[in-house]
């Protein structure tokens, strides 16, 4: 693996794992009966250049050198499933992450200048889902890693 | 210095910062609650003890992954198929959910700190075992730390009913 592709493979997970760990904690700020709406909002806005910063490093790494050089050592181990439902899951959900986290953002901003309580409820959902999806796409990458052992 | 000694340096303050938050969060909470009220300095302090917490948690995950891509750079991926490790993401998966619960008032406060006092001490234990030639199945070691949060709790209940008073209706 050539040294950019070693970057943009760190990139993905240590800047992902960032902007994952930044929704966690929109999350729990989010559950205070005053929540600083800048805060929110700053906390947001860095998962979101987080998310697509891991996006475009993943994509990189993804289309240069997975496809031709992980993808078919894990087809062939002993766990294919790692490749055909993990992996095709994961890279279909990550597809919306960074759209969801900007919409995240761009809600918070709605809210500080409006505040309605059936608003936040769902916009503290919606950094849940998030959340939710963040943890399975670190959990799906650890598997995949794990699968392609030649 | 080396990339995997800054990750071993990283993973070890993390810990340390979680077990001593973990343990102080606790000690704090029965002795701002001796006398009946969390007075607003002995919510401070608790403050701060949880940020500690916090950062213990941000640094052992962060430093986790970088273990985790320093296995599979290196080439070490069999070192992934450690059911201590295994068992170590687990166990991290749900002290973040009861942290989340508590938040959300879904979990009594005293499991909440079962949960967290034992995954944290967990945490080290197998951080120790992923290391060193520890062959326990997960669900070995799943029942163990099932049966040490159990333990806790009712530790926990002894303590806080020979030292917090109760409220009288």
């Amino acid at each position: 693996m050539t040294a950019p592709l070693t970057y943009a493979l760190i990139a993905h997970v240590l800047v992902g794992v960032l902007a994952i760990g930044l929704t966690h904690l929109v999350f729990m700020h989010f559950l205070r009966k005053t929540p600083s709406w800048k805060y929110l909002r700053s906390l947001a806005g860095w998962a979101t250049i987080g998310f697509l910063g891991s996006w475009a490093s993943g994509a990189y790494y993804y289309v240069v050198y997975y496809g031709k050089a992980v993808k078919p050592v894990i087809l062939k181990g002993a766990y294919p499933w790692a490749h055909q439902v993990i992996m095709e899951a994961k890279e279909h959900i990550f597809i919306m992450l960074p759209f969801m986290s900007l919409a995240l953002w761009f809600l918070i901003l709605v809210l500080e200048k409006q505040q309605d309580d059936k608003i936040k409820k769902a916009v503290r959902n919606l950094a849940l889902t998030i959340l939710l999806f963040g943890a399975f796409i670190a959990g799906a990458g650890i598997i995949i890693s794990g699968a392609a052992r030649s | 210095m080396d990339w995997y000694t800054i990750l071993i340096i990283a993973h070890i303050v993390g810990v340390a910062l979680g077990v001593g938050g973990a343990t102080f969060a606790e000690v704090n909470l029965v002795y701002a609650k001796r006398d009946g009220e969390i007075s607003p300095d002995e919510n401070a302090l608790m403050q701060s003890t949880y940020a500690v917490l916090r950062l213990g948690f941000f640094l052992l995950v962060l430093s986790g992954f970088g273990f985790l891509l320093y296995y599979r750079l290196s080439g070490a991926e069999e070192l992934l198929y450690s059911s201590a490790l295994w068992a170590k993401f687990a166990v991290i998966g749900i002290l973040s959910a009861s942290a989340v619960l508590m938040q959300l008032r879904l979990i009594p406060l005293l499991w909440g700190s079962a949960v967290s006092i034992t995954s944290w001490y967990a945490a080290l234990v197998l951080g120790v075992f992923a290391r060193g030639d520890v062959n326990s199945s997960y669900v070995t070691i799943f029942s163990i730390y099932a049966l040490a949060v159990v333990t806790m709790y009712y530790i926990l209940q002894l303590i806080h009913k020979k030292f917090v008073p109760h409220k009288e209706h």
